[in-house]
């Protein structure tokens, strides 16, 4: 990281371009990514990458320039080419550096920098091994094991100095069962922004053992039909929905240039009234949180569709001027060579009032989602699509068979209006949401919820 | 630098060790243009190293973005104690050393600093100005990016390989919004070139406007068994998604639904399937590949029949095949077998031709999703967004349909591929291409 004297000479550098407002964003990033497959460790990997970013804002251009190089005069001389490309002229005072308010981090009790690489190892062979015993059907299991260590500094002409250090540890199982020649798979993904204390609360067994479930009940599942029909996404299914169907569509960006369904429509009504939708920034330990953002704003909770109503979205500095708001702590990047940009992070519908069960048994005939997998949105038109990786059909409000390969497609203004049951339960999901060429972790959730009609896409008549 | 850096890795070799260095270095410029005003302006300077050591058949890998000697050697040291900890394979071994290789691929870029700037802007705003003059209906701009970068690899190691490249490349991308009686439509297109003069600015104009336009009014059809048409750019993301079940690891590991079948028919004679990163004019080609080995030709599919596999050294040496697949994410990742320059070879047919052979069925622009597609038992299941096919011509939108099958339904469905053969930003090649009787789930 730089010196403090060389943060504001940097800065005042780049406030010589006439700037209206300019940053610093140093990244300092250790990641070790472990692979066990067939026991064999097939990718030991670690390693260091970090650069420092610099972004000078004037008038409506901004001028952004990264390097890997963070020697001092590499880093003044290329603030002094931004500050020349932005055309020069009075530079803005530069007040005096104080620290960013912030809430306090989700805590770290074993930073995974400090684990052997022994432990780490352990931790896989023990999911191999919890995989292999679920049943004799398990041909192939391939486990991952990443964490992070990201810590990050932004410095902006306002004169805050924003430290953080994001830890991320994440366990992934990839399990392929085979009966005859019919070949199946199930994955599944434990991860949390916490140190290597994780696995303390959530034992590698588990997550390896429920990626071997679902594809054991991949090889009993028929397949999935091909219609219309009453579709029910049950709490542990996660928030792909929540995430594709309305997410993007209220990331300032979009917003902003109008591009999305959303808006200019503060204050009208977007969904069903038993539908609120929240991102929150804040939660310790979700794989979305962290304490600042990556322009050293602090993470919020910020309440976008209450009751139905829509109130607000999500912002960086950029679509917050933009659009008169205020900054909500969600402008995110992959890494120093990116441009921050709006984002999600815990992204929720919040829980209603209906159990769970009296929903499945409303439906006479449908689909029940017990797992969503990727998805994918056009932010225009809203269209989106997400797949099922667990899915079962209802017949007479009750779960009959597993169906596999069910994708879902509809329109998410459509859809978050259609939602007519809300359940009293919640569950989450965690994942990495691609925008812009630009992956950045997050996490979903929504309970039990019920959409009287989805285009589902399966193969059976 | 880099030299020194090299000949500080290579001689940190302990006895009975091989050490691998990988350096890349690489320069982007790229400027967004929005409504002919100029939102940013970028620039970024990449530099990193990754390291690889054998010893004994146990294998490691570190990186670093530090690119000092001091910093290479202490990768060195780290992928030396994560080698400790793999299990020794005979197969995991350092490529075989060949004649050096030292090229440039296409002529150098434009220095992709901000001197270029200007001629940026100035593409930007032209490939804008060709989506407003595609239709009275007004397209607004999401972003109209021009980006030029051009970048150096080395690759090294103790046991006598040699090889270094540079490369250049123009990017155009256009996303526009069509706003009509209150909906929207985007519209999306990109070209790339070894250098802007390659690009076609006018086509990514109009094309993005035309898709935007297009698609006001789409509709899913009702559910059927139907011809599918596929678009070039939808057929090379399908492909370059499905490859994954042909590449070494996934058929060493038995994760692929292609093991054990070299020899049989698993698709229709239409179908011939090549990786090619010796080709000109592919986005991909290189004169070596991840590890340094000379990048070769290889027959997948032979029409029809399956005929091979795309492999590194480790699953080449396993499985008895040709290296010179292999691919890095980036310095921070370790080489591994992967696909570039995928395609399948024109059958025959035009792409007028092949449209005029479909009396009725889906013609597909975009498929949503194709990140989920299950790439060990290649079953999928995707959004569409395209059009009706009527008596051989694009009728009206479609949107929110969804297109199933296996991997192996639709390389027999596969009836035909156009001679419209291009290649695409992120490597692979695509055709128009006909596919027979698949589900389509909609209304």
């Amino acid at each position: 990281m730089l010196e403090p004297l060389l943060v504001r000479t940097v800065l005042e550098i780049l406030l010589g371009g006439g700037a209206d407002w300019a940053e610093i964003f140093e990244e300092d990033t250790r990641r070790t990514s472990l692979a066990l497959e067939e026991g064999d460790l097939d990718t030991a990997a670690s390693g260091q990458d970090g650069g420092i970013a610099l972004r000078l804002v004037r008038g409506e251009r901004t001028f952004f320039a990264s390097t890997g190089e963070t020697a001092p005069a590499v880093v003044t001389a290329l603030a002094g080419r931004l500050a020349q490309a932005a055309g020069g002229g009075t530079a803005r005072p530069l007040p005096a550096l104080r620290d960013a308010d912030q809430h306090p981090p989700s805590p770290i009790t074993i930073s995974p920098v400090t684990v052997p690489t022994e432990r780490k190892v352990g931790m896989l062979r023990r999911a191999d091994a919890a995989a292999r015993a679920a049943s004799a059907e398990v041909t192939q299991v391939a486990v991952r094991y990443l964490d992070t260590l990201q810590r990050v500094r932004i410095a902006s002409s306002d004169g805050v100095l924003a430290p953080d250090e994001r830890v991320i540890c994440t366990l992934a199982a990839q399990v392929v069962a085979r009966r005859g020649s019919d070949l199946r798979t199930g994955y599944t993904a434990f991860s949390e922004t916490r140190g290597f204390e994780m696995f303390d609360h959530h034992p590698p067994e588990e997550t390896a053992r429920e990626a071997a479930r679902l594809a054991l009940l991949q090889l009993d599942a028929g397949p999935a039909p091909a219609g219309t029909m009453t579709v029910v996404l049950g709490a542990e299914a996660g928030g792909t929905m929540v995430h594709e169907a309305c997410g993007h569509g209220l990331e300032g960006d979009f917003v902003e240039k109008g591009l999305s369904v959303y808006a200019g429509r503060i204050g009208e009504r977007v969904a069903a009234d038993i539908i609120t939708v929240v991102d929150d920034g804040t939660l310790p330990h979700r794989r979305g949180s962290s304490r600042v953002d990556d322009e050293g704003v602090p993470t919020s909770r910020v309440v976008l569709i209450e009751n139905g109503i829509l109130r607000g979205y999500l912002h960086s500095r950029h679509s917050a001027r933009r659009l008169g708001g205020q900054p909500t702590g969600n402008g995110r990047r992959e890494s120093f060579r990116h441009m921050p940009i709006p984002r999600m992070r815990n992204t929720m519908i919040a829980s209603g009032a209906t159990p769970a069960a009296d929903i499945i048994a409303s439906v006479a005939h449908g689909l029940y989602v017990a797992r969503m997998g990727g998805g994918e949105v056009d932010i225009a038109s809203g269209q989106f699509v997400f797949h099922c990786p667990e899915a079962y059909l209802i017949r007479d409000g009750r779960l009959a068979g597993p169906v596999r390969d069910a994708t879902l497609a509809g329109r998410g203004p459509d859809v978050l209006m259609s939602i007519d049951r809300v359940g009293n339960d919640i569950g989450f999901q965690v994942g990495t949401c691609g925008k812009d060429g630009q992956g950045v972790p997050v996490a979903d959730a929504q309970p039990t919820l019920r959409i009287p009609a989805l285009v589902v896409g399966g193969v059976a008549e | 630098m880099s030299q020194l850096c090299i000949d500080a890795a290579l001689s940190a070799a302990l006895p009975g060790e091989t050490v691998e260095i990988w350096i890349e270095s690489a320069r982007t410029s790229k400027v967004t243009v929005v409504e002919g005003e100029v939102e940013s302006s970028e620039e970024e300077v990449d530099l990193g190293a990754g390291l690889r050591l054998w010893q004994e058949g146990r294998v490691g890998f570190a990186y670093t973005a530090t690119v000092t000697p001091e910093a290479v050697v202490e990768a060195v040291a780290a992928s030396r104690a994560l080698a400790r900890h793999s299990r020794a394979d005979p197969s995991h071994r350092p490529p075989d050393p060949g004649p050096p290789i030292a090229a440039t691929t296409g002529p150098a870029a434009p220095s992709p600093s901000l001197d270029g700037h200007t001629a940026r802007v100035d593409r930007a705003r032209r490939v804008e100005a060709a989506a407003h003059a595609t239709s009275a209906d007004r397209c607004r701009t999401r972003s109209s990016i021009a980006c030029d970068a051009e970048g150096h690899v080395q690759v090294a190691h103790s046991g006598g390989l040699a090889a270094a490249w540079s490369w250049a490349r123009s990017w155009l991308t256009l996303e526009v919004v069509a706003e009509r009686d209150g909906q929207r439509q985007t519209g999306f297109e990109s070209d790339w070139g070894r250098t802007a003069e390659h690009l076609d600015t006018e086509r990514v104009g109009r094309v993005a406007a035309a898709r935007a336009l297009g698609r006001f009014g789409a509709r899913p059809l009702p559910t059927a068994r139907m011809n599918v048409v596929l678009d070039p750019l939808v057929a090379a993301g399908l492909f370059e998604t499905l490859a994954e079940g042909l590449c070494g690891k996934a058929i060493l590991r038995d994760r692929s639904l292609f093991v054990g079948r070299v020899g049989e028919v698993i698709a229709s004679p239409a179908v011939t399937l090549v990786d090619d990163p010796t080709r000109p004019g592919g986005y991909d080609d290189a004169p070596a590949d991840g590890e340094g080995v000379p990048s070769r030709r290889a027959v997948l599919i032979q029409r029809g029949v399956l005929s091979g596999f795309l492999h590194d050294t480790w699953t080449g040496t396993a499985l008895g095949g040709a290296p010179g697949h292999a691919v890095r994410g980036g310095f921070a990742d370790p080489p591994l077998a992967g696909p570039r320059n995928l395609h399948l070879e024109p059958s025959g047919p035009s792409r007028e031709q092949l449209l005029k052979s479909v009396p009725s069925g889906l013609y597909v622009e975009e498929f949503m999703g194709l990140h989920t597609v299950d790439p060990v038992t290649g079953d999928f299941s995707l959004g569409a967004v395209g059009h009706a096919l009527r008596d051989g011509s694009l009728a009206e939108p479609v949107a929110g349909v969804t297109v199933s099958g296996s991997v192996l339904s639709l390389l027999r469905a596969i009836e035909a591929v156009a001679d419209d053969l291009r290649f695409f930003s992120g490597g692979g090649g695509g055709s128009t291409l006909l596919l027979r009787d698949m589900t389509v789930g909609g209304t």
